[in-house]
């Protein structure tokens, strides 16, 4: 039974929305205290020197397999175990931990499954409890679809980025070299604006927070940039100018500053003189995520690979915290929490098939400590989306080639998956969140369009 | 039967689904009346000390309370009892270099019994024992790529080619000193071989070029651009006549004057092509990896070049190696899974079963995959894989690998030839590091 809910069923506390935030609380009540560790959940602490127990991956669809690992870091010829995979107090597996045992489950009902593990060293009982989610797709809805410029050009858009009025889109297309408004009500495109790239890579763009221009940052294989600001009904408001920097990828930044991050690495810089106000070498960053208070920039990077948080405007580090490779993942994705509290990181690999290809780590976002790592994909994603939060803040949003991916913010794991296969083929699809519903904007240039998801739950 | 042999076949029933109808077949378990077994399957079967992995037991669909005791030390004592619900697996650890053996007793619901036997084996290169060893030098330091290696059938003479270079390199087999060079073969060339009689040296080149090196005079006598046969792997049949592969076809070809005698085109579409093959001893029969759309190994009767069936591949999804057992009763296969791991199968080609599978860990045969990549010591007991820049030597007495060199990694070729003399294989490394080495058994 998870500690502090004794006499509460998982299934019972997990059914409900205040379960959840019990749920979310517990490691924050200091549940686990052994450090960061690749663990999921950990309901009680078991003796640092016993190992893990772990799921192998945390989500997916119906009849969802996965197994419940139990690696002691010594033979443990002397601790025995038991599962209960259906909540039902009994156990459904025991024996004899050994070397190490992993034990198969399988589910079929959506939702939210907790895997109860008592581990026994013959003096005393650890009590251990793992969630799993099985995927409900059809809370999952398309609500519209807009075609984005002309269908007989294949398109390679960037983020769809939302106007500062929340009524509009603004994407930039490098394929078709050109720059879009999409109106959302109805969802319409309503303006485009050819973009010559004259060879430049790629485009960033960004909407000023104060007022509604429109930035865009082409990068050059020379590594400068071109900057163009825009009106909100795409009129170029000023001549094409050369930076410094290259990006290409732009991201609003404090006090009506600007960060561009890609090639040239990671630049806070003045959106009207261009003036360069901080700059982290290239490799610095492999995405960037302002926090919510506009305080700190929380970054990814490869190599060495963990994530940091920085001071917003000095790009100082305030803390660097890498990952664990149990898996051989990296991070990429990376955004905080709607209440600034989390970091959540997507990690990736590059290992096809059954292995775990695709996790989430969730750290603290003050200390930098991780909170929890779990699999929640086999197999690797090759296109993956920012990380958007929903507007009610419950949910946050991606998207592979999958699938768009919602997690859940209470439980911490992804529990809806949807809309994948041909819809989202590989390298296709960019994403933003509504400002007025529990909507999602899909870019999706395997279609050449924009697409309007809704989650109702 | 030796008691590894009878390991070997007990280890077969149940773990692989094999029905042990072959001649050689050993112990059979009777169909259970409680329905399908439950799988048994170690995630890795080949290793470097300590070596660890997982001893998975699968039900079925519908197959319900199985029992289940599981010896991981062969001690006798099980370490592992319960009753089969869904998957559970057990892990295992050997820090001892050898077989290892994991007994798996699995017991119906009506009391029948399978026993199931599960060998690891924990590499030991002590056996392995370079006697011999020197770096060709190529003529420009610039292009070192050494690839192609043959021995001579008289066993005095070692050839190897540099695949960049473009030079033909004769080696001494005991110094393994350089004897001559001919340096205008034109750069990639692949596979080497030396017709029966020792009269001349086949050679096959990526872009289909194909050579004729008389041996006597250590010459060029003839070279053929775009030949459209093969690409990479060859095997002399006489002093006229090879069979190559690698290209859209296994290719019967008289090397004298370019003619395409005979082909066997792989069944399939256009992105169909032919891959490594081996032929038996007796010349009799040929095993052709075909890969497209969905592999297959099909076994070819050279005399007519038609296929007369295919093997099973299991979860081989992308073979890589064949080559035949010295008896040719057996086939030995190394390719990976769809997942990117290494796998190893034996098969007994007159029933088509398969003998052993052995998952070898997670690897690939990718950037550098050699053109002479196996070979069977002179004794018959050892036929070497090249895998990863080292090799695999598979005991044909027990259908296993038993030792493996280093694996440093794809990006370093290690071609491999034997002794027709003597028991000590050649190997090539790419940057023309040439060993000679036996096994001390």
């Amino acid at each position: 039974m998870i500690e502090g809910l004794i006499g509460v069923r998982p299934r019972d506390i997990l059914g409900s929305t205040a379960g959840a935030a019990v749920i979310l609380l517990l490691p924050i009540l200091g549940c686990d205290d052994s450090g960061p560790t690749g663990l999921d959940r950990v309901t009680e602490p078991l003796p640092a020197t016993f190992g893990r127990v772990e799921v192998d991956v945390a989500f997916g669809d119906p009849p969802f397999e996965g197994e419940v690992l139990i690696i002691p870091s010594t033979p443990a010829d002397e601790w025995r175990y038991e599962v209960d995979l259906d909540e039902d107090g009994a156990s459904d597996e025991r024996g004899s931990v050994g070397l190490g045992v992993h034990v198969g489950f399988r589910y079929d009902e959506p939702g939210p499954h907790a895997i109860h593990v008592i581990l026994d060293d013959g003096t005393n009982r650890y009590s251990q409890e793992r969630v799993v989610m099985v995927n409900d797709s059809t809370v999952m809805s398309m609500v519209r679809e807009q075609t984005v410029g002309p269908e007989s050009i294949p398109a390679d858009f960037g983020r769809p980025v939302l106007s500062s009025t929340g009524d509009a889109l603004f994407l930039v297309d490098q394929n078709r070299q050109a720059l879009f408004r999409v109106d959302l009500a109805p969802l319409t495109m309503t303006r485009q604006r050819s973009l010559p790239f004259d060879g430049l890579l790629q485009a960033g763009i960004s909407v000023a927070q104060e007022d509604s221009n429109v930035y865009v940052l082409m990068s050059s294989p020379d590594v400068t940039g071109r900057w163009q600001v825009f009106s909100r009904d795409l009129m170029p408001m000023a001549e094409r100018r050369e930076t410094s920097f290259a990006g290409p990828f732009l991201e609003p930044g404090p006090s009506g500053l600007l960060y561009a991050w890609g090639l040239s690495g990671l630049t806070l810089f003045d959106p009207v003189s261009l003036e360069v106000i901080r700059e982290l070498p290239p490799n610095a960053s492999d995405d960037v995520a302002l926090s919510p208070d506009g305080d700190n920039l929380l970054v990814s990077m490869f190599e060495p690979r963990g994530v940091a948080l920085l001071d917003s405007n000095t790009l100082r580090q305030i803390w660097f915290t890498p990952l664990p490779d149990d898996w051989d993942l990296r991070p990429w994705r990376v955004s905080f929490s709607p209440d600034g509290d989390k970091v959540y990181a997507i990690l990736v690999g590059n290992t096809p098939g059954p292995a775990v290809g695709m996790g989430l780590a969730v750290l603290d976002a003050r200390s930098g400590e991780i909170r929890r790592v779990v699999g929640i994909e086999r197999g690797a994603p090759s296109n993956l989306s920012d990380l958007v939060t929903s507007f009610d803040e419950r949910f946050v949003a991606f998207t592979t080639e999958k699938g768009m991916y919602v997690i859940d913010v209470g439980l911490e794991l992804p529990r809806f998956r949807g809309l994948g296969g041909e819809f989202i083929p590989i390298a296709c699809c960019q994403i933003a969140a509504s400002r007025s519903a529990n909507a999602f904007y899909v870019a999706n240039s395997y279609r050449s369009s924009i697409v309007e998801v809704r989650i109702d739950s | 039967m030796k008691p590894t042999a009878q390991i070997a076949l007990v280890l077969l029933m149940g773990v692989l689904g094999c029905d042990g109808s072959g001649e050689e077949a050993g112990p059979t378990a009777p169909p259970s009346p409680s329905g399908p077994a439950p799988s048994v399957e170690v995630t890795l079967g080949f290793g470097d000390a300590p070596l660890e992995g997982t001893l998975f037991l699968t039900p079925p669909p519908g197959s319900e309370n199985w029992r289940y005791s599981v010896d991981l030390d062969g001690d006798g004592t099980p370490d592992h009892e319960g009753i089969l619900g869904l998957r559970i697996g057990f892990r295992y650890r050997f820090a001892q270099a050898g077989i290892h053996s994991i007994r798996t007793v699995l017991r119906g619901p009506d009391e029948h019994r399978q026993d199931v036997e599960s060998l690891v084996i924990v590499n030991d290169q002590g056996p392995l024992r370079i006697i011999a060893a020197n770096r060709v030098q190529p003529l420009d330091p610039m292009w070192v790529s050494f690839e192609g290696i043959t021995t001579s059938s008289a066993g005095d003479a070692i050839y190897v080619a540099n695949y960049s270079g473009g030079s033909l390199h004769r080696l001494d087999p005991t110094t393994l000193s350089v004897t001559g060079v001919i340096e205008e073969m034109s750069y990639s060339i692949e596979g080497l071989v030396v017709s029966p009689l020792d009269s001349f040296l086949f050679a096959t080149y990526k872009y289909t070029h194909v050579a004729v090196v008389d041996l006597h005079d250590f010459e060029i006598e003839r070279f053929q651009e775009r030949a459209g046969v093969g690409g990479f792997f060859i095997h002399g049949i006489d002093e006229r006549r090879a069979l190559l592969g690698g290209g859209n076809q296994l290719s019967h070809v008289d090397m004298r004057n370019g003619a395409v005698l005979d082909v066997f085109r792989a069944p399939g579409d256009d992105f169909t092509y032919t891959w490594h093959f081996d032929v038996t001893s007796d010349g009799g029969r040929a095993a052709v990896i075909v890969r497209g759309e969905h592999s297959a190994i099909h076994i070819v009767d050279p005399a007519i070049m038609e296929s007369l069936g295919t093997v099973p591949l299991g979860p081989m999804e992308y073979p890589q190696l064949v080559a035949f057992d010295p008896s040719g009763t057996r086939l030995y296969v190394m390719g990976n899974t769809e997942e990117g791991e290494a796998l190893f199968v034996a098969y007994h080609l007159a029933t088509g079963t398969i003998l052993r599978s052995l998952r070898l860990g997670r690897s690939y045969c990718s950037g550098y995959c050699v053109a002479n990549p196996t070979a069977t010591i002179r004794s018959g007991r050892y036929v070497a894989f090249e895998w990863n820049g080292g090799a695999y030597f598979i005991d044909t007495e027990l259908d296993l690998p038993r030792y493996a060199t280093q694996l440093p990694g794809s990006n370093v070729g290690f071609s491999v030839s034997a002794s027709p003399i003597e028991d000590v294989f050649y190997f090539l490394r790419s940057d023309g590091l040439i060993q000679k080495l036996t096994i001390d058994d």
